[in-house]
């Protein structure tokens, strides 16, 4: 375990954490909550009443003056340090802003393009000359930035990239040649953080102004969703690029290109919690009008389904990015604020976290998928029509699930990372996979009958998810040895079952908090959220193992394993459908999501 | 030149309202409070006016309301520039009529001299449009009402103010208390740099002993709070026959519906 006094990434599935060490969003801030109240304000008197023009008219350009607009309000300033002119917020409340910020639609990839991945590649791997140079600009909106890593034959293999940094003769440039693809911000951008290869092997990232020439922008790309979100192609021609404008180290480009991703993937975890309170927001007074055979929809089991299963995942989702949030806060507090080397070291603690970065990537785009697909069937034919904002919410939904690594490459990286810090010793992944093992091929503990108390069965069953992710992943390790990476669907359903297990133990912990502080009447909603997450993550866990089992084991190991495995996702099945419908009930009550 | 701006905290105006029974109370626990809009015109002239005159003007913004009110003190007002805040807090005042929120604002107002008041037109949550006016007549000063447009000389206002079919332009000396309407200007948001800096700027929370006032009496109460009727379902007539179906609708106006 870990020697430090926080704990590190991944950590969870070898350690119960105790309610009142989790941050949950009911413990923001008075500040948190006027911050999260100004965003909305923004958006609300500035995006709003432009909404047909971006959204519709696919008007990219006016992300260039809203961005502005946006600077002078602060909010391209957030993760900037102080001294140049920022907040330095800590990230809780950048998660808040993100999560705020994504009801702007578009707007919000050009916001996250300009104040995440345009903006902290300088903060955290520039030197002071460069921080000084830019920073105070990019936090008003002055310079309007965007980041160039993909190619058009290097997405996912971002390392492939073939853009290429020639250093003149005299030693005082490197002339840059190369396309990259898909680039947010790119028809208004004046400063592109760009990926290229020195000497054909070093990668290396270069901030390159518009004004240093060679800087072609290509057509706007005619996407699905997110229209009033800028995306084009960026040409290099013998774009000099100064050699103070080289960003980090040389051949250490993976190392920027890696960390920013892991902080938009935090950011982008936030806003698809931000959109799945939206579709909320939109379906659920619309089935509360919508009469059909004489009475609203809502009073449907299958729409109080709908409506608590998006609640539910929200939920969950919400559970996971705040409390990850509070780690990455708990971990960036203990270094010294005033040290030259501050952001670069507290970039490094958030790499620590980068499984948690990812498990949130995956799982709370995953839920606004659901929330959209079924924000769309709750509105039945209307939901089709753009008349309604869910089909808008519906394609832009889409590009989540793509971009900042799509949800295959993090669902490699979840195992991957967890068996990393166990070959490295900072995780004892492996001898707790042993002893979970061995338990397994041992008599069963006699569990004597009763009621059970508070969360007592969901606690007992969160740990043996835990169990049976850290049982598949130890097999499947000690199966395939260094072969397991070509094992993808295996380390995909490992994947998974890690996330079930974070997920359902952050929604567990936060129902605890909140019992502790509100008492179990006023814990009664998140407890019925609780039971069925976990209800239905022990049920898919059962079939994730059973799948990772059999990809990895045969005959009589495989039996036993097997049987072990039914022990571990035993369980009273819950009465989802009286679940369903008192969570659906304080959704329909509060007009979308209940918290 | 010392300005006060009065302000409320109300219920978001798209805040549900939901009534199991009709009866003297609303269950507001739920509700999502903001600045009342109108009184944010009031905030944004008095930053506005400071900018103007720049330094030895002083902004100070008042309200009576819990500890939540603080909230909006902070992002709204001293956020936005007021410069320091005052905040009554007594219980019983909670949801009081607008001769009660008159007398303790005057009270509070009278512990400093003031040249300019200012406040919105009305609050949208019980709509009064009383307290700016009674406001004036406590205090024994000017006033001009659903002000539009604020001209300061030295010692006089000009203001347009929005009457029925038009506009009247209203001279007057200072002090003066001005109610703002929608147009006098446009609010600026918060920075969320000083969102967080609002808490260091002077605030003081009051009780009326303080101001050395009993808690005025009211004079009137809420009795009852009914829903708005459900509406009645849609009734289609057929129209086959336009001239009959103009008949039958006439008719079910006239004897059914009782509107015609």
């Amino acid at each position: 375990m870990s020697q430090q006094n926080y704990p590190t990434g991944g950590e969870f599935l070898l350690r119960a954490a105790a309610p009142a060490e989790i941050f949950t969003p009911e413990d923001f801030d008075e500040n948190q909550r006027m911050i999260a109240q100004a965003a909305r304000d923004f958006i609300q008197q500035k995006i709003e009443p432009r909404r047909e023009q971006i959204e519709y008219q696919g008007d990219t350009a006016l992300g260039a003056p809203l961005l502005k607009e946006a600077g002078a309000m602060g909010l391209l300033a957030v993760d900037v340090p102080e001294r140049f002119g920022g907040m330095g917020a800590d990230k809780a409340t950048v998660m808040i802003i993100s999560e705020l910020i994504s009801r702007s639609g578009s707007f919000a990839v050009q916001h996250g393009a300009q104040a995440g991945i345009g903006t902290l590649p300088i903060v955290y791997f520039g030197t002071e000359a460069q921080k000084a140079q830019y920073l105070p600009r990019l936090a008003t909106g002055e310079l309007l930035t965007s980041y160039a890593l993909t190619e058009p034959g290097s997405g996912s293999d971002a390392l492939a990239a073939r853009t290429t940094a020639t250093l003149n003769p005299a030693g005082t440039h490197y002339l840059l040649n190369g396309v990259k693809q898909y680039i947010s911000n790119a028809g208004f951008a004046d400063l592109f953080i760009v990926f290229a290869k020195i000497d054909g092997d070093k990668f290396t990232g270069f901030i390159v102004e518009k004004a240093f020439g060679g800087v072609v922008i290509g057509a706007e790309e005619k996407k699905m969703g997110i229209k009033g979100s800028s995306t084009c192609q960026v040409i290099l021609e013998d774009c000099p690029v100064p050699v103070g404008n080289v960003l980090g180290e040389v051949g250490k480009g993976h190392h920027i290109a890696f960390n920013i991703l892991n902080v938009g993937r935090f950011k982008l975890g936030a806003s698809s919690v931000g959109g799945c309170k939206l579709a909320l927001e939109w379906a659920v007074p619309y089935t509360s009008q919508r009469e059909q055979f004489g009475a609203p929809i809502n009073t449907f089991g299958l729409i109080r389904a709908k409506i608590a299963d998006v609640t539910a995942a929200a939920f969950a989702a919400e559970s996971m990015v705040y409390r990850t949030a509070g780690l990455l806060d708990r971990a960036i507090a203990t270094l010294d604020k005033g040290a030259p080397d501050y952001d670069l070291k507290s970039i490094l603690k958030v790499e620590e976290f980068s499984i948690e970065c990812s498990m949130i990537k995956i799982f709370a785009t995953e839920a606004m998928a659901l929330a959209a697909e079924e924000g769309v069937q709750m509105l039945g034919g209307y939901g089709y029509c753009q008349e309604y904002g869910l089909e808008r919410l519906y394609r832009d939904e889409r590009i989540n699930r793509i971009f900042e690594g799509t949800n295959e490459i993090n669902r490699l990286l979840v195992p991957g990372l967890l068996l990393r810090k166990a070959l490295k010793g900072e995780l004892p992944l492996l001898q707790a996979a042993q002893k979970i093992a061995e338990e397994l091929m041992g008599v069963p503990e006699f569990v004597a009958p009763g009621e059970p108390g508070f969360l007592e069965q969901e606690a007992k069953l969160v740990a043996n998810l835990k169990k049976t992710a850290l049982a598949a992943l130890g097999i499947a390790a000690r199966t395939f040895g260094d072969k397991l990476k070509d094992q993808q669907e295996v380390l995909a359903d490992c994947a998974d079952l890690v996330i079930a297990a974070y997920a359902c133990e952050s929604a567990l912990l936060r129902t605890q908090k909140q019992a502790e502080r509100a008492g179990r009447d006023g814990a009664a909603l998140m407890a019925d959220i609780t039971t069925l997450c976990v209800n239905d993550a022990v049920e898919r866990s059962a079939e994730l193992g059973r799948r990772a089992l059999a990809n990895t084991l045969a005959g009589d190991e495989l039996r036993t394993m097997l049987a072990g495995l039914r022990r571990l996702t035993k369980h009273d099945p819950a009465p989802r459908a009286k679940l369903h419908d008192r969570i659906a009930a304080a959704a329909i009550a509060a007009g979308g999501y209940p918290f | 030149m010392k300005i006060a701006v009065c302000v409320k905290q109300v219920p978001d105006s798209e805040t549900r309202i939901t009534l199991a029974a009709p009866g003297p109370e609303l269950d507001r626990s739920g509700f999502t409070r903001v600045l009342n809009p109108y009184d944010a015109y009031a905030v944004e002239e008095a930053v506005r006016i400071k900018e103007r005159l720049g330094a030895g003007c002083e902004i100070t913004v008042v309200t009576i309301g819990p500890i939540r009110a603080v909230e909006t003190l902070k992002k709204d007002c001293l956020a936005v520039g007021c410069d320091r805040a005052i905040r009554v807090d007594e219980p019983a005042l909670e949801n009081a009529e607008p001769l009660q929120t008159a007398k303790v604002l005057a009270a509070v107002l009278r512990r400093g001299a003031y040249d300019l008041i200012l406040t919105g037109k009305q609050a949208i949550d019980d709509d009064s449009a009383q307290v700016g006016p009674m406001l004036a007549e406590l205090l024994d000063c000017s006033q001009a009402t659903v002000v539009t447009k604020l001209e300061l000389g030295e010692g006089v206002f000009t203001a347009t103010c929005e009457i029925e079919g038009g506009a009247a332009v209203v001279r007057g000396s200072l002090p003066a208390v001005i109610t703002c309407q929608k147009g006098l200007n446009e609010p600026r948001l918060p920075s969320l740099p000083n969102i967080m800096k609002a808490g260091m700027k002077p605030q003081e929370t009051l009780t009326c002993a303080d101001l050395g006032l009993g808690i005025p009496a009211a004079r009137s109460r809420v009795t009852t709070y009914t829903p708005p009727p459900p509406r009645a379902a849609c009734r289609m007539v057929a129209a086959d026959d336009p001239a009959a179906a103009a008949r039958e609708l006439a008719r079910l106006l006239r004897d059914e519906a009782k509107v015609i």
